[in-house]
């Protein structure tokens, strides 16, 4: 495999991309704080987000995007701030969702990957041929006009990222994206992680995942815990869940 | 049965398949019109002749002619014979022949026009909706969302029927159809905000407002119906109403036939989204079947419901919907006391869900067959049980469902 020459070449784009910063982000929902005082600078090409369920991961991603707002701080990407721009940041920034049946909006394929498309105003030939683009990427081209709803889960997850990735955004968040997904499936979305040439920030529970990011930021309880290299994150993470 | 886009794309390349859809739906609309105002046979019989070469025109295959005209046959004999009795043979046999007549246009025009096109049609004829903060670009995200969620929602339902048996409590409704909405209305949440994230933007879509400027904005924002949640439960409550039309129909102890669960759906969308976006579910459903789509109970679809005997039943939901959801938001669920609740519920369910649906059935049925009204009256009291068995499980559903959801009245 050509990994390392890829790579490099990969890094030059997501350099380019305006690194995200939270800035004391406390988020507090119906009286329960979910996040308190995080602050981050995320810059690095491939970022994992680790912690047990109901730590706060999946808040901290939707706030990335401007899915939800911080009660306090800021979420700032480049020059923009989510509570303020959340519609342009969210071209820049795209999501794939945990379950991948909930992502899915459109009857057929290739109608689903081009909704996004069309909601950035593209119309005509183009949305055509930047659907066929993305299927033939992800080797999906078979599925072009197959229906939604027959894919298996592995299809499933692979078409969301697709969905995703035909806005192309400069980085992608990811929220557990293996989880759902047999080896061989989590193994084929790992490695498309592993080629995508956006910045992907990645919530997970998939230890092995982890430690192919080059960062990793350890959650619990609503704060940052541990903020360093992966396999020192991943040794955190097994500890604090009392596996060591 | 499945229900997919894919199946209603067979349209054969004919005369009749080049010729727009909405002139077509015209034609069809006008002849219905006229033959029933001019009850005579000279123009009867050119409906019927006019019908026989629209079949022809668009090359309909005989054997699925023979397939759908099975079924409207045995109702087309009954008018015939109810009509014998009350009006005369010489009355009779033109009911009968204008009713088929009508039947066989509507099916010429559904076999030789794609999904999609019909569905543009339907589109621009509910234009209005926006009036009600909806852009058509909304609904047809609706249509679509729809389509998707059908088959989802279908087999979510035999999975938790499945869970519930091996439970015992497989005699339950409530049982079944709690779990159903609630994992229904959780991911709606769900997917709202997969559908912002992907860049949906109503203001931008929405050309034609948008281009009015700040006074259709205006308009919007005190509508403030316009969210995507909004589309997303209108989707899925379409999904439901259809769904509940394809599972097989169920028995209840005290009812002796069984009863399909459509119009449940029906009162459910009403008794749970409200009036506007109850009302909204069901014209989706019903937009979807008339273009074509065989989510009627049974797994009818097409124009020829419309102008069969039982159209009235199904243009009747909507109104339906809109009044059980009235009632319901306004009145029904004011009480404290849990049992008078459960009493009100029933009561908008019953007034909704079968004083208004019958109320478009009865006169319909009598017009489109040729039977007298008090007839058509005492035909729709067989189904006086099952309907009023499903405002019962309407109101243990949406009093349940209402008080661990209690914004969903309020969005």
């Amino acid at each position: 495999m050509t990994a390392t020459a890829t790579s490099e070449s990969e890094t030059s784009a997501a350099e380019l991309a305006p690194p995200l910063v939270l800035e004391d982000v406390t988020v507090e929902r119906e009286g329960k704080l979910v996040l308190s005082d995080v602050s981050l600078e995320l810059s690095e090409h491939r970022i994992a987000i680790l912690g047990p369920n109901g730590s706060g991961k999946s808040t901290l991603l939707r706030l990335l995007n401007g899915l939800i707002s911080p009660s306090s701080g800021d979420v700032r990407v480049g020059e923009l701030t989510t509570a303020r721009h959340a519609r342009q940041i969210r071209r820049e920034i795209g999501f794939v969702f945990q379950n991948p049946d909930n992502q899915i909006v459109m009857p057929v394929v290739c109608e689903d990957i081009a909704f996004g498309l069309r909601n950035l105003g593209i119309r005509g030939h183009e949305v055509d041929t930047r659907v066929q683009a993305v299927l033939t990427n992800l080797g999906l081209g078979h599925l072009y006009d197959h229906e939604t709803h027959t894919l298996s889960g592995g299809e499933k997850q692979m078409l969301a990222l697709a969905a995703v990735l035909v806005m192309e955004p400069s980085t992608i968040v990811l929220d557990e994206p293996t989880t759902m997904l047999d080896l061989r499936n989590s193994l084929r979305v790992r490695r498309e992680i592993a080629r995508l040439q956006q910045r992907a920030i990645v919530a997970t529970h998939d230890l092995e995942l982890a430690l192919e990011c080059e960062r990793a930021i350890v959650i619990d309880a609503g704060k940052v815990v541990f903020d360093g290299a992966p396999d020192a994150a991943v040794g955190f993470h097994r500890e604090l869940c009392g596996a060591a | 049965m499945s229900v997919s886009a894919s199946s209603f794309t067979t349209v054969v390349p004919s005369p009749l398949a080049r010729v727009p859809a909405g002139l077509k739906f015209a034609v069809l609309f006008a002849v219905g019109i006229a033959i029933y105002v001019v009850s005579s046979w000279p123009l009867v019989l050119a409906a019927l002749v006019l019908a026989i070469a629209a079949l022809a025109a668009a090359k309909v295959r005989p054997d699925r002619l023979l397939r759908a005209l099975s079924g409207l046959l045995i109702i087309i004999a009954l008018v015939v014979v109810i009509g014998a009795f009350t009006r005369g043979y010489d009355a009779a046999a033109m009911y009968g022949v204008r009713l088929l007549a009508l039947c066989l246009f509507a099916f010429a025009v559904t076999m030789s026009t794609r999904f999609h096109q019909m569905l543009a049609v339907f589109e621009k004829l509910f234009a209005p909706v926006r009036w009600l903060g909806y852009s058509s670009a909304q609904m047809s995200l609706g249509l679509s969302m729809t389509v998707r969620f059908i088959p989802e929602i279908r087999n979510t339902y035999f999975e938790v029927r499945e869970a519930q048996h091996a439970r015992g409590l497989q005699g339950s409704p409530r049982a079944v159809l709690v779990p159903l909405i609630a994992r229904t209305l959780q991911s709606a949440q769900e997917v709202a905000l997969a559908i912002d994230a992907r860049c949906y933007d109503s203001e931008t879509i929405r050309g034609g407002l948008a281009r009015r400027g700040s006074v259709a904005r205006a308009r919007e924002a005190r509508a403030g119906s316009g969210s995507t949640t909004d589309t997303v439960h209108v989707a899925v409550m379409a999904a439901l109403i259809a769904a509940l039309g394809l599972v097989p129909p169920i028995t209840l102890g005290v009812v002796p036939v069984p009863i399909t669960l459509q119009t449940l759906g029906v009162m459910l969308a009403g008794a749970l989204l409200g009036p506007w976006r109850g009302m909204l579910a069901c014209l989706v459903v019903v937009v979807l079947g008339f273009a074509g789509l065989p989510i009627f109970a049974g797994g009818a679809g097409g124009l020829g419901v419309l102008v069969g005997p039982s159209g009235g039943y199904v243009v009747g939901w909507a109104p339906g919907a809109l009044v059980i959801g009235l009632l319901v938001k306004y009145l029904a669920l004011r009480p404290r006391a849990l049992w008078l609740r459960y009493v009100l519920v029933t009561i908008s369910a019953l007034i909704g869900g079968v004083g208004v649906i019958y109320a478009f059935g009865i006169p319909w049925t009598s017009v489109a067959g040729g039977i007298s009204l008090r007839a058509s009256f005492i035909g729709a009291g067989a189904f006086i049980p099952g309907d009023s068995a499903k405002a019962v499980i309407t109101a243990l559903v949406a009093v349940t469902i209402h008080r661990r959801y209690r914004s969903l009245l309020h969005s």
